[in-house]
């Protein structure tokens, strides 16, 4: 990583401290004396936001200062997220990392990665779900498999967005079984379910919490979940392996809280502690399970072992959409 | 789906102490949040999510509803005081709103803009509560080919605010169809033409580039002209139009209310393109669009009335299908998440007491905020009598923050300043600057959807002879474009004629 | 009320050249796999041809001068220069100093150069930028540039 002015001056003041103050453990005891600030890279009003700020809410009763949510959007989210990377590493600023964050280096767009970030805690990790409108005349993932070999690229598939992680589980899992199917990509979930329950595109791929309520009215119906487990808020629907195609890589979707690379022990550990009271808070936990979010408690080391394998999963993933444009 | 009960009961809920207060208290802050430039209703509403936190979620949603209805109409009022949008959906309200301030009318126009808002904000929150299930079966069968042929019928409107030439209209159109392409390209999800910049991963942030546009490079000219610029007028007449002017302005409002709520039930296309196409189109329909620009109050009356006109439609598909309307509506949508209410199907089957409520909610915002913005005018109406030597550069820190503010981004500031000098040396040579504005959002929704397009029909454009509302629309872009080059041709052999006479 | 090819006109032109030139050089480096609609680089080239058309009929065909509205006396372009050479150094200076600071100097010298006497222009320096603050950053929590000089001296 080259050095910006910003994390140029950063670094000098955060050196300038050590040296003349020292981090003593008197000090990091002291911690944290004034509230924290929880950088979110996407807009106000989504669902990382949500989350963010549902998570945080009652801070000041597990860590003992409050924490201020402040939206960074901007450069598909590398705006905000290099951003809480070059701030100062004395645990007041904290970031909300994202999935895109595993794809950056891979497709180029920044060489921004985990490896600039003290992982704290995972939050959630959510599988992708492969549905078709109600009235479809596919009732298993059999019935589409079948067809879609037969007629190769007649199958549309609406998906969140290019790159994204239905997207790319998709298109694994196409070359896997060896299909040939049409990618319609959109700007988001919403607008991709809307067009499968407007009868414009016949298959429907999202982070299956984007497709609860519909599921919940029988709008949608779920063919089967890119997942190694069945979905607590989706008893009924089958795991893609219980559908009959076992996959070879297991994409998801993630979210986590991080800190700058190079933040102390001591106050990763007042952290770590912290949020995971926060994560256990019981409105925090009827919010993931209202907006299907399956919880993850993935700490510090397990959670910088998760990412590696996402960012390794990825690649082959990234390779076939034509993505791969690593730094 | 409508129940006249639950609304009666929704408006009682509404009227009582524990409610009422924050509708007034929505409101206010909305307009003074909305007239503010760079704080946008959409940040006010994502700002004060966490003080909802402690309230019962009808109020919380109620306040925030409020600051929904009054923060977009809020944002006309710097439009006409300042020139500097005080949201992206205001910037069509400068046009006219302006100028008709510096003749003195600052009064005028914003009583005009407080009851042309409140006509269109009423019309669509009762259409929404009417026939909400229905309007969400039309927002299902517009997709793809429907969207790129609204794209396509907005950049020909976009075509009538060209001024005096055509061919410069259309540079600014090919600009900002240029600055829309910079980010990730819509359909492959690689980037482009950011050259190696990360921070342009995303394109420009668009508040930024209106901000520099509209509001910096008018303070650029007003310093260039400073001495020479006539002072503004004091106010003249009262703020309260009279029932005549608004019931003659009939046929400006039956537009801006439909066209407001089409738009605004299409997802994903909000406030800002029905008021820009609604100006457009009031003007092409006028029998004197020459007047337009110069401080017509039907472009006033058809900028906010469309403005507010949408919010009704853009609520909807977020309410029945779980899918934004806007930037707004999509913030509105992550605080009902926070109160445990997921939009959406269920919400109408699961809660139809809080729907109605909401449906209540919002027309009484939009009562509110006429009452309390005819209140205020006359108030407000004093900051257009501000010594230009001291207001221009108030309007430029204004509008450097505002740029700033919107994403907490140091670069936005350097967007701004540099679409304030294109603005500014636009102007010079007369060159438009709105349909550049325009070109910038539309531009990017109609080649991702003619691209999805022609995804969705397996490569061949045949898909579009399957599309009746799509063609529909197309034939209308047709027509409205051999009208506008009728109309500029005609202007151009008059011009000569009167050449002719004076030679 | 002449018809001619003004030199705004011949820059627009040339611009509208560069940008085409620019969008078809750089739609050289798209990947194209995975979109069926074929090449994403067709609707961005042909916009550059439309581009290039248009700039030639900016160059070529005669157009009206600019509309005026107002202000007839002559133009002091300098005082425009100069104000934008000010908003540079704000922006430039905004993070390291602050919002507060930055913007107190800004308006008090674009006062200045707009001729507005100190006794009026002092007051609305000093009180606009404040006044923002209180209203953004401790009402809002929208958070400002505090200014990195101010957080390293008292740190």
């Amino acid at each position: 990583m080259h050095i910006t002015r910003r994390s140029f001056v950063s670094t000098a003041a955060a050196s300038a401290g050590l040296i003349t103050t020292g981090i003593s453990p008197l000090r990091a005891a002291a911690y944290p004396e004034r509230d924290i600030t929880l950088i979110v890279p996407w807009a106000a009003g989504g669902g990382t936001d949500a989350l963010g700020r549902t998570l945080t809410k009652n801070a000041k009763q597990y860590i003992g200062v409050g924490v201020t949510v402040v939206n960074r959007p901007g450069g598909t989210g590398v705006a905000g997220m290099k951003a809480v990377a070059t701030a100062k590493p004395d645990g007041y600023t904290l970031g909300l990392i994202t999935f895109h964050l595993s794809s950056y280096r891979l497709s180029g767009l920044s060489e921004l990665s985990y490896r600039d970030f003290e992982p704290v805690m995972l939050l959630n990790r959510s599988p992708t779900g492969f549905l078709v409108k109600a009235d479809s005349p596919f009732k298993t993932m059999k019935d589409l498999v079948d067809y879609s070999k037969a007629n190769p690229q007649v199958v549309t598939v609406a998906t969140s967005g290019a790159g994204a992680v239905p997207h790319l589980s998709t298109a694994l899992l196409a070359k896997q079984l060896g299909l040939k199917v049409t990618f319609v990509p959109f700007d988001g979930g919403a607008p991709a379910r809307t067009a499968v329950l407007g009868g414009h595109v016949t298959m429907l791929v999202v982070n299956s919490e984007e497709a609860l309520q519909f599921y919940k009215s029988k709008q949608l119906r779920f063919l089967a979940l890119n997942s190694d487990e069945r979905h607590s808020s989706f008893p009924d629907v089958p795991t893609i392996a219980e559908a009959g195609y076992p996959l070879q890589t297991l994409l998801l979707d993630w979210r986590g809280i991080a800190a700058p690379k190079g933040t102390p022990k001591e106050i990763l550990d007042v952290l770590t502690v912290g949020f995971r009271k926060m994560a256990q808070d019981p409105e925090y936990i009827r919010l993931m399970d209202e907006m299907a979010l399956p919880r993850a408690n993935a700490e510090r080391d397990k959670f910088r072992e998760f990412l590696d394998n996402i960012e390794k999963a990825l690649e082959p993933g990234l390779a076939e959409v034509g993505l791969l444009k690593k730094i | 789906m409508f129940d006249p009960q639950l609304l009666f009961a929704g408006f009682a809920t509404i009227a009582s102490l524990k409610v009422f207060p924050f509708l007034v208290l929505g409101t206010v802050m909305g307009i003074v949040v909305g007239a503010i430039p760079g704080l946008t209703a959409t940040m006010a509403i994502a700002l004060l999510i966490p003080f909802t936190f402690a309230m019962d979620p009808i109020s919380g949603i109620v306040m925030l509803l409020a600051i929904y209805a009054g923060g977009i109409y809020g944002g006309g009022v710097a439009s006409i005081l300042i020139r500097t949008p005080g949201t992206p959906a205001a910037a069509a309200t400068l046009l006219d709103g302006y100028p008709m301030a510096q003749k003195g009318e600052a009064g005028r126009a914003i009583g005009i803009a407080t009851i042309s808002s409140g006509i269109g904000g009423l019309f669509s929150a009762c259409a929404l509560t009417l026939f909400a299930p229905l309007l969400a079966t039309v927002a299902l069968s517009f997709s793809a080919p429907e969207y790129f042929s609204l794209a396509v019928f907005g950049l020909v409107v976009t075509m009538s605010l060209s001024g005096n030439s055509l061919l410069r209209g259309f540079f600014s159109v090919l600009c900002g169809l240029t600055i829309g392409m910079i980010g990730i390209d819509p359909i492959g999800g690689f980037q482009r033409m950011n050259f190696g910049f990360s921070e342009l991963s995303g394109g420009f942030n668009f508040v930024a580039v209106m901000i520099g546009l509209f509001s910096l490079s008018e303070a650029f000219r007003q310093m260039e002209q400073m001495d020479t610029m006539p002072p503004v007028p004091p106010a003249i007449r009262n703020v309260l139009p009279r029932f005549k002017e608004i019931a003659g302005m009939w046929t400006v409002y039956v537009r801006a209310c439909v066209y407001g709520l089409i738009i605004g039930i299409a997802p994903g296309v909000g406030a800002e393109t029905s008021s820009f196409l609604t100006y457009a189109e009031v003007k092409r329909a006028s029998k004197d669009p020459s007047q337009f620009g110069k401080g017509a109050p039907e472009g006033v009356a058809a900028a906010q009335a469309a403005e507010n006109g949408s919010t009704g439609g853009d609520l909807l598909p977020m309410l029945t299908l779980g899918v934004p309307g806007d930037a707004a509506t999509a913030v509105l949508m992550g605080a009902l998440t926070i109160h445990n209410l997921q939009p959406g199907p269920m919400l109408f089957q699961e809660r139809p007491d809080l729907v109605h409520q909401i449906f209540a909610g919002m027309i009484s915002a939009n009562l509110m905020f006429m009452i309390v913005g005819l209140l205020g005018a006359r108030l407000l109406a004093k900051v257009v009598q501000i010594d230009r030597r001291i207001l221009v550069p108030l309007v430029c820190l204004l509008s450097l923050i505002g740029a700033y503010a919107i994403d907490n981004n140091p670069m936005d500031v350097w967007v701004t300043l540099f679409f304030g000098v294109a603005g500014w040396l636009m102007y010079r040579n007369g060159f438009p600057v709105s349909p550049l504005v325009l070109a910038v959002i539309l531009g990017g929704m109609m080649e991702s959807n003619l691209r999805r397009t022609l995804v969705m029909g397996l490569g061949s454009p045949a898909i579009m002879l399957h599309r009746p509302i799509a063609l529909l629309i197309l034939v209308l872009a047709a027509l409205s474009l051999y009208a506008v080059i009728r109309r500029n041709s005609n202007e151009a052999r008059k011009r000569k004629a009167e050449e002719a006479v004076t030679e | 009320m002449k018809l001619q090819v003004r030199s705004g006109d011949a820059v627009a032109g040339t611009l509208l050249w560069v940008m085409a030139a620019v969008i078809v050089q750089q739609s050289t480096t798209w990947p194209s796999s995975g979109d069926v609609a074929g090449d994403p680089t067709v609707f961005p080239r042909a916009l550059a041809a439309i581009m290039f058309a248009s700039g030639l009929a900016l160059f070529v065909l005669p157009r009206p001068p600019p509309a005026r509205e107002e202000g007839t006396g002559e133009l002091r372009t300098l005082r425009t220069l100069l104000l934008i050479g000010l908003t540079m150094l704000m922006a430039l200076s905004l993070e390291t100093v602050g919002l507060v600071t930055a913007g107190i100097v800004y308006v008090l010298a674009a006062q200045r150069l707009a001729g507005a006497p100190w006794r009026k222009a002092l007051p609305f320096a000093i009180g606009a930028p404040i006044a923002i603050w209180l209203v953004f950053v401790t009402v809002l929590h929208v958070p400002l540039p505090r200014g990195e000089i101010w957080q390293w001296l008292f740190s």
